[in-house]
């Protein structure tokens, strides 16, 4: 797996063979075996794309749903109302830009109470995440909030560190120690992953603007990439041993010919990189995987080097088996693996030499083989870049063991976690219809025209058409407003009604996704059905025309009791549909 | 570059057949051009000729006649 600019390409392949499992799938011939669905404080499609490509690269069989924009609470609350399926995962992103907006800005002007108010919803957000944890049974990703950049901060500041850099700080800390107090659920590190990739380069600011999803497609692969291989992490077991060799892997040189202060382990270079890579060794060795030697030496030699020399990490302890001999060195595997009583499938074997590493390609495929490359100083790059050993309920249950006294005080919090109608109420939701007039033409226009998902009968209509029916005494073109005390979400719906004696017809309805999941659109239609009333109306006609994009208000019609007439029409009585629920205030404007 | 290689290339970010695409094509007729299409297609024209639409040009790419005129603006030979 590449890194930076170099994944361009792998996003094309990726791309391309995704398209091709999608169109196996779609005839037959093929079958999912991984249905994730993610959501994000930004547009996720590109995000949802790039996770669908790289599991199948790791030969998982996905399909990927993206949820809606900045709906992460409602999400969590609601899954099944936002994804088509039954999911076996489902991954959550969010920035801190996008969902403390003004407490940032605030935290940057000065205002450190910010702070507080953003920590308290980070709160809501992890407890949000907490409820959804304890009703999904299937994998349950979030991320780590990245460092917030462009246009909303500018670590160039020199202010940085006390403003933006502290807020991130901060609000990172609370979040992840609030995630980790509840068993089970995985982070995926977007922030070391921006880190990594380098913050600037991470940004996009044209698909910002003009899509609101922040990111260069390079680095969707890397987020899409860490995704996969967690969610493959977690269905496939991980390598069990690390097998090496001893001379020019463990330490530099040939400890037969060179001697005990021949060989290069230490301080300084190319010492540094073995001692190093031997670092790297004790990691896995606490995360519980065996670590057994695999050298062409005398016996006695290798251990000398174990007993005497300074700067050696390792210890006798450490090793698990061993297999020090001139015999070849797949005999020597298939020794160590009678001794673990481990499959020679759970092996990593690391070796300098190029032509062992063939030989155990060719004796025992089933090995995953890696070569020390010729440069050493990047050894520990390569090894690295080897994610047989990514393994997450370890380390993260390790990490629960040393803060029990945290968690307890956390889960104590989330066992009172929200429902999803304390959550709406707490949003202190605003309705403020109207009927539309010129002032408000251009942007009813753009909401009929873009409008997919919650749309009714996505009829599309121009400027002109729609000016015609604002001038007709036979139609009324309504719009509201809507805000809830995270602040103004602008003018967000659109009706359109003809009316005809005491009958109305819906013509259109439509609400844009920045709202959805509040029931705003209830509250519209309560009100479209109260100015009906005014003016005398008894009934509403309303009818739903299925798109490949509006299953979200599929059930919309019938939940607010509509029913079919004796012609088919569906039909309900204003007087049924007058009361918005009851977390919305509605307010004509 | 001839016109088979552009819309190749639509055809690749949109998942349709060349046979089904022309000049008129446009996100109005073509139900695949939404926008995740239409990110997918400003990246694959911009590692494909190796430039950089700005944000006005990427608003202009509404239609197959369209990007073709904006790629030749930006000097991008044999379209």
């Amino acid at each position: 797996m590449p890194r930076g600019d170099d994944t361009g390409p792998l996003a094309r392949s990726g791309r391309r063979a995704l398209r091709r499992w999608q169109q196996d799938v779609a005839a037959g011939q093929a079958a999912v075996a991984l249905r994730v669905g993610i959501a994000a404080t930004f547009t996720s499609d590109p995000l949802a794309e790039q996770i669908a490509a790289r599991a199948l690269a790791l030969g998982l069989e996905p399909q990927v749903f993206a949820g809606p924009y900045n709906q992460l609470i409602p999400v969590c609350l609601n899954p099944n109302s936002y994804f088509p399926a039954e999911l076996d995962a489902i991954a959550l992103f969010w920035r801190i830009e996008d969902y403390c907006p003004t407490e940032l800005a605030a935290y940057q002007a000065g205002d450190s109470a910010a702070l507080i108010v953003a920590t308290a919803k980070v709160r809501e957000l992890a407890s949000a995440v907490g409820s959804l944890h304890q009703h999904f049974g299937g994998t349950l990703l979030v991320s780590t909030p990245p460092y917030p950049t462009a246009p909303h901060a500018d670590p160039r500041d020199l202010l940085n560190a006390t403003t933006a850099g502290r807020f991130h700080r901060a609000l990172l800390d609370t979040w992840v120690q609030a995630i980790t107090a509840t068993s089970g659920i995985l982070l995926v590190d977007v922030d070391a992953l921006q880190r990594d990739h380098g913050a600037n380069a991470c940004f996009d600011a044209r698909h910002w603007y003009l899509y609101r999803q922040p990111w260069r497609e390079a680095f969707l692969v890397q987020v899409g990439d860490a995704v996969a291989r967690a969610l493959f992490a977690d269905r496939r077991s991980a390598k069990k041993c690390v097998v090496v060799d001893c001379d020019n892997t463990l330490w530099g040189g040939i400890i037969g010919e060179d001697g005990l202060r021949g060989i290069a382990l230490g301080d300084d270079f190319p010492g540094s990189a073995f001692r190093d890579f031997q670092r790297w060794l004790q990691g896995l060795r606490q995360r519980g995987v065996f670590l057994a030697l695999l050298s062409k030496n005398n016996e006695a030699d290798v251990w000398e080097v174990f007993d005497k020399h300074d700067a050696m990490l390792l210890r006798r302890s450490d090793v698990s088996a061993w297999s020090i001999s001139w015999d070849p060195k797949p005999l020597g595997l298939e020794r160590i693996a009678a001794a673990l009583n481990i499959g020679l499938d759970s092996f990593v074997f690391i070796d300098d030499n190029a032509f062992e590493i063939e030989g155990m390609r060719a004796a025992h495929p089933q090995v995953v083989c890696i070569q020390v490359p010729e440069d050493t100083a990047r050894f520990i790059d390569v090894v690295n870049g080897v994610r047989w050993f990514d393994n997450l309920r370890v380390t993260s249950e390790d990490r629960q063991r040393t803060d029990m006294a945290l968690q307890e005080v956390e889960r104590r919090k989330l066992s009172s976690t929200l429902s999803y109608e304390d959550y709406l109420r707490s949003l202190e939701l605003r309705v403020e219809p109207f009927a539309v007039t010129e002032a408000q033409l251009a942007r009813v226009v753009q909401l009929i025209n873009k409008t997919n998902q919650f749309n009714l009968t996505t009829i599309r209509r121009s400027t002109d058409e729609v000016r015609a029916l604002i001038d007709s005494e036979r139609w009324f073109v309504y719009a509201t407003q809507v805000a809830d005390r995270f602040g103004e979400y602008g003018l967000t719906g659109v009706a359109i009604v003809e009316r005809e004696g005491t009958e109305l017809r819906l013509d259109s309805l439509l609400v844009s996704c920045r709202v959805l999941g509040r029931k705003v659109e209830s509250a519209f239609l309560a009100f479209i059905a109260q100015e009906g009333r005014a003016t005398g109306a008894k009934h509403l006609f309303a009818s739903y025309i299925p798109t490949a994009k509006n299953a979200p208000c599929a059930g919309f019609l019938p939940e607010h009791g509509f029913s079919a007439d004796p012609d088919g029409r569906l039909v309900a009585p204003l007087d049924a549909l007058a009361e918005p629920p009851a977390h919305i205030l509605v307010h004509r404007a | 570059m001839g016109t088979d290689s552009l819309l190749a290339l639509f055809a690749e970010a949109l998942h349709v057949p060349t046979s089904e695409l022309n000049e008129e094509t446009s996100p109005k007729n073509c139900n695949q051009w939404d926008s995740l299409a239409g990110m997918t297609l400003v990246t694959l024209f911009e590692d494909e000729f190796d430039i950089e639409f700005s944000t006005a040009e990427m608003m202009e790419m509404n239609s197959v006649a369209a990007v073709r005129a904006i790629l030749k603006k930006k000097g991008v030979a044999d379209l």
